[in-house]
């Protein structure tokens, strides 16, 4: 019985501890409302025309987590869609949405919560200087509409987590460099908004803390550092080596946020392209490829075109890096400026270096046009045994590696002869059978018609063909081809060879053995296919 | 019922293809069997084969550079070795090999390329004529014309008929060199007949070495 009581009283001790849990920051409550900022509150960046980053910006948001809606590092642009320097922003449990429906939701619920944060009442006037202060929850304006910020501001929750901060500028907010927001006694981020009549400016190394729901633009200058979120109406979001942390907005927090400003470990790096063209080359910084490598890779941003100054610029971590480019014919590279003469060059954080490549047109040479050789080949017929050829009977082939040239064959013609423009090279001049003749080589050729010009040469060929007393046998004519060098030797016969010296093997293999063995591959498969069929069906 | 029908369609279709295999297949395997069978010249009678008959005289020699080579440089010492009256053109028959240990009949046919290796031995043309008091070379195929060389044994005679004579060569040794191997054929100062053809044998593909036979000259007539 005892037992049973015990359990039944276990879980309502506990339901009537949530109520009480519950009830206790309902009932601490401050008097006004958080600002409503819709589906705007998934984003860290939000901006109307363009976003800009120089250096890398680090954007992250809290995964899971939905405390009050502030989870997102998404990155958002509407109406604009210029994200210069997006490739050097990392960010963390975000998106891009560059004018997308999400982008467009979230321009129109910022002007929901800018019109909410600016309608604000009752409005306590201070002074437009906030660092120094110490406030507690509640809407603030400055005589002149404008709020900054040097040294520290601290906001003071008095110990409930719901403290709403709105701070409403007809103007522009501005903090110095180096100043920042202190959040005590349970103030949070997320509960703290900058209604920004124009624009607001974040000054070097800053740590600021809020939303920012600026009508014109934001610029957050070199490494500040943002717990909240940036949202301009209508302008650009300028970044610069930032970190920006929107998202979980932990109800536990009563220390100031603890953000870790960004050490440096990264360098510039500029490099300039320069192209000289004082020998009359057309090529511009744009023709060359850049190559900017690290351990013998290209780096994210690189191969990129040549720009001539300012150059490219690259933010890299410290380390050693070689700049390239691609060989461009006609041009000399040299390298100037922090690199070595390789253009291999280390940096170290915070370095700020400049290699410029410059490239001179080299002076052109005039191709050299091999100067074309001549040859004339002429024909000669000797009928003193009562032949009745004349030199057009015979038909001339001048041939280069075998294949008659563009003019060959031609008839033959008695002296001048035929004159041919060739490039230098070696040719032979031979000529179709003729029955009844001899044919002998003299001039400039070898015996058996070969020729080889050099440059510049005019090489004469007579080819003589004589007559032969007695016509073995009157043949079919063009039965076969005459060896252009007939001797009467060879024509009586008596023919003898001499083996050569190093003669190369003939090829004795034929395809039938593939052939067999394709055969029977192909039998074997069809046998197996017709006898496996069945499995295929 | 459409269904049906289709796979009716498709079995038919399986089956003319793997038939299709197997007929394709046999086919190959016939012409391989048959070129190789044909090509062997167990049962060629060369001297009835065509292409083989007695030189015309009358023939006119033909624009062949190689032969041009051999022809201009030897022209001047061919008084003692005029056994021949007229070289033969590249494709013509020469006259028949015989290797009674292998039961071979072979044309021999001027020329070494496909074309007359497809007819029967081919007699390399930058070397003598058979019978000839020098290094003559003849080649064949590995596969057909050639095929169990390699059980000549050294002393087995190797018979060549001509239309100027009948030569008889004795084996005096084998051997496998690369198929760039340059002391294959070379000048000799007395008889001798090498037969070359592709190694290894049974190799599919180009085989990249040579078998070789040489035999020497015993008798004449």
């Amino acid at each position: 019985m005892k037992k049973y009581s015990e359990i039944r009283f276990k879980p309502l001790f506990l339901t009537l501890l949530m109520v009480v849990m519950m009830a206790a920051p309902i009932t601490t409550m401050a008097a006004q409302p958080t600002v409503n900022l819709g589906t705007t509150s998934t984003f860290a960046v939000l901006a109307g025309s363009t976003i800009t980053n120089t250096g890398t910006t680090s954007i992250s948001g809290s995964a899971g987590g939905n405390v009050d809606g502030n989870v997102g590092g998404d990155v958002g642009l509407f109406p604009g869609t210029a994200f210069d320097g997006k490739a050097s922003v990392t960010i963390t449990n975000g998106a891009l949405h560059i004018t997308d429906a999400i982008a467009i939701k979230a321009k129109d619920d910022l002007v929901t919560a800018y019109n909410d944060a600016a309608g604000r009442t009752p409005v306590t006037i201070i002074p437009s200087e906030l660092g120094g202060t110490t406030l507690k929850p509640g809407t603030y304006a400055s005589t002149d509409g404008t709020f900054g910020i040097t040294g520290t501001l601290t906001l003071d929750a008095e110990g409930d987590p719901n403290g709403v901060f709105v701070f409403q500028m007809a103007s522009t907010l501005t903090t110095a460099s180096a100043s920042k927001i202190n959040l005590i006694n349970s103030a949070r981020f997320c509960r703290t908004f900058w209604q920004v009549g124009s624009s607001a400016t974040l000054g070097t190394n800053s740590t600021f803390v809020g939303h920012i729901l600026a009508m014109q633009s934001i610029t957050a200058t070199t490494g500040a550092v943002i717990q909240g979120q940036l949202l301009a109406r209508n302008g650009a979001v300028t970044l610069d080596n930032n970190t920006i942390i929107n998202g979980f907005c932990d109800i536990s927090t009563v220390t100031p946020p603890v953000v870790v400003p960004p050490v440096v470990t990264t360098a510039r790096l500029h490099v300039i392209k320069h192209v000289i063209n004082d020998n009359g080359g057309k090529a511009v910084a744009a023709n060359f490829k850049l190559h900017v490598k690290t351990l013998g890779k290209d780096i994210s941003q690189s191969p990129a075109p040549g720009v001539e100054s300012p150059g490219t610029s690259y933010t890299l971590a410290a380390g050693t890096y070689a700049i390239s480019e691609d060989a461009f014919t006609g041009y000399t590279a040299s390298y100037s400026g922090d690199s070595d003469v390789r253009g291999n060059i280390t940096l170290a954080p915070g370095d700020n270096k400049t290699i410029t490549i410059t490239n001179n047109d080299n002076a052109v040479t005039p191709p050299i046009i091999p100067a074309p050789a001549t040859i004339r080949v002429i024909k000669h017929v000797i009928n003193d045994n009562g032949g009745k050829a004349v030199a057009a009977n015979f038909k001339l082939h001048v041939k280069t590696l075998g294949k008659d040239i563009s003019k060959s064959p031609a008839p033959g013609v008695e002296s001048p002869g035929t004159t041919y423009t060739l490039a230098a090279g070696t040719y032979t001049i031979s000529e179709d059978a003729f029955t009844g003749y001899t044919a002998s080589y003299s001039g400039d050729s070898d015996v058996r018609g070969n020729i080889t010009l050099a440059p510049g040469d005019n090489k004469t060929i007579t080819i003589t063909n004589n007559d032969i007393a007695i016509i073995p046998i009157i043949s079919d004519n063009g039965g076969g081809t005459i060896p252009v060098v007939t001797t009467p030797e060879v024509l009586e016969g008596n023919v003898v060879t001499t083996t050569i010296t190093g003669g190369q093997l003939p090829k004795t293999s034929t395809h039938l053995y593939e052939i067999l063995l394709l055969g029977t591959i192909l039998t074997l498969c069809g046998a197996i296919g017709l006898k496996t069929r069945k499995r295929y069906e | 019922m459409s269904k049906v029908k289709l796979s009716k369609g498709k079995h038919s279709l399986i089956k003319y293809l793997f038939l299709g295999f197997m007929v394709f297949g046999i086919g190959c395997i016939s012409y391989a069997m048959f070129n190789i069978w044909s090509q062997s010249g167990y049962f060629i009678d060369a001297s009835t084969s065509s292409g083989y008959h007695m030189p015309n005289t009358a023939k006119l020699p033909r624009n062949d550079t190689d032969k041009l080579q051999s022809e201009s440089t030897h022209a001047l010492q061919a008084s003692n070795k005029n056994i021949y009256p007229e070289h033969p053109v590249e494709g013509e028959n020469i006259g028949i090999l015989i290797i009674p240990a292998i039961n071979r009949k072979l044309p021999i046919i001027q020329g070494t390329s496909d074309k007359e290796l497809k007819k029967g031995v081919g007699h390399f043309i930058q070397s003598v004529l058979p019978g000839e008091n020098d290094n003559c070379v003849i080649s064949g195929h590995r596969d057909t014309a050639l095929r169990q060389i390699n059980n000549l044994k050294i002393g087995d005679q190797l018979i060549v008929q001509t239309w100027s004579g009948t030569f008889t060569y004795e084996v005096n040794g084998t051997r496998i060199v690369h198929e760039d191997d340059k002391t294959v054929i070379v000048p000799m100062d007395h008889a001798v007949l090498t037969l070359t053809t592709c190694y290894p044998f049974n190799f599919i593909g180009n085989a990249s070495d040579r078998f070789i036979v040489s035999a020497a000259l015993v008798k004449s007539k």
